[in-house]
């Protein structure tokens, strides 16, 4: 029984020791997301909207919008869609809910040009509210491989 | 009754596998107000004077973004439900001290899906009604149905008094 008291006395102070001298620095700190360092979904509905307003105004892809333009459903839909896909890609709370890249942009033969064009038409409405440049390059670089699903096809 | 019942459940179970199906889960982005679009040719003077049109139009309410462009000459709007298109070109007329006429774009050629993408948008919801519908016609199955009265018959009792009471008098 004596014995018995003396091994869970010494387990005790082996695990108090071992809590003692646990690292707290060691922990991981919390990183905020690129959907926080954006500024949320506000900040991203602005910058959203002026890219669509960019992307309206730009004669080399204006036309593939005119569909959309035109039917106020459509427009929300799209501006829903951009805002829940940079959202979630930027690891904010959003759900994409639209097609693939590849399904939405199946038989519209998109050149090169026009994605430049609209690639533009992003960093131009990312500079407009002053993005750094940290921030914007992380969010092109996750959009920038959908490229192959959008050109061609 | 019965055959309601069942048609009842089946609709019901119809329209909510439905409606489990096409639902989509919900996004921040649902609660953002929603917008339109309209653009304007402007026929601005110099480029400097539609950029300052559109930096006018910017702080107007209810536009969320305003973008000139001088390549094309189209000033491209996104606003909200607090205005809309006739205004900002009275607006825009009035500040560019000419007409403005709205931008209308040729649409592309190519098949056009014969449905409208709000019919498709709004099936959720309909089949979710159609399923609650027939839930309530279900339920109202189980609702005890009223009978008519009965003509008052003679009780046990009212004939024991007849008879006793006729045999008293004899």
């Amino acid at each position: 029984m004596k014995n018995l008291f003396r091994i869970f006395a010494f387990c005790l102070l082996v695990a108090a020791v071992f809590a003692a001298c646990k690292d707290d620095e060691t922990e991981p700190t919390p990183t905020q997301t690129l959907y926080e360092r954006l500024g949320g979904i506000e900040a991203i509905s602005a910058v959203v909207d002026k890219f669509l307003a960019n992307v309206v105004a730009d004669p080399v892809i204006n036309a593939q919008f005119a569909a959309t333009v035109a039917d106020p459903f459509r427009t929300q839909l799209l501006r829903n869609n951009l805002i829940d896909q940079v959202c979630a890609g930027a690891g904010g709370p959003c759900q994409y809910k639209g097609k693939t890249m590849l399904e939405a942009h199946k038989g519209m033969n998109i050149t090169e040009a026009q994605f430049n064009a609209l690639v533009g038409d992003l960093v131009a409405a990312l500079d407009f509210y002053k993005v750094p440049t940290k921030e914007k390059d992380e969010l092109l670089g996750i959009l920038g491989p959908m490229k192959s699903d959008i050109v061609g096809q | 009754m019965k055959k309601l019942r069942l048609f009842a459940a089946a609709v019901a179970l119809l329209g909510f596998a439905g409606w489990l199906s096409l639902r989509k889960p919900h996004s921040p982005t649902d609660d953002l107000p929603g917008v339109a679009f309209a653009a304007f040719q402007i026929s601005a003077t110099s480029p400097a004077a539609g950029q300052s049109l559109a930096a006018a139009a910017a702080c107007w309410p209810g536009v969320r973004a305003a973008t000139y462009n001088p390549a094309s000459d189209v000033l491209a709007v996104i606003f909200t439900e607090k205005t809309d298109a006739p205004i900002l070109q009275s607006k825009l007329s009035e500040q560019a001290k000419h007409p403005v006429p709205l931008k209308n774009f040729e649409a592309p050629d190519g098949p056009k899906c014969p449905v409208p993408a709000s019919a498709i948008a709004a099936a959720p919801s309909f089949l979710l009604g159609v399923g609650m519908a027939a839930a309530g016609l279900w339920l109202l199955t189980f609702w005890p149905v009223p009978r008519k009265p009965q003509p008052l018959q003679q009780t046990d009792f009212q004939k024991f008094k007849t008879v006793s009471f006729t045999k008293i008098t004899n």
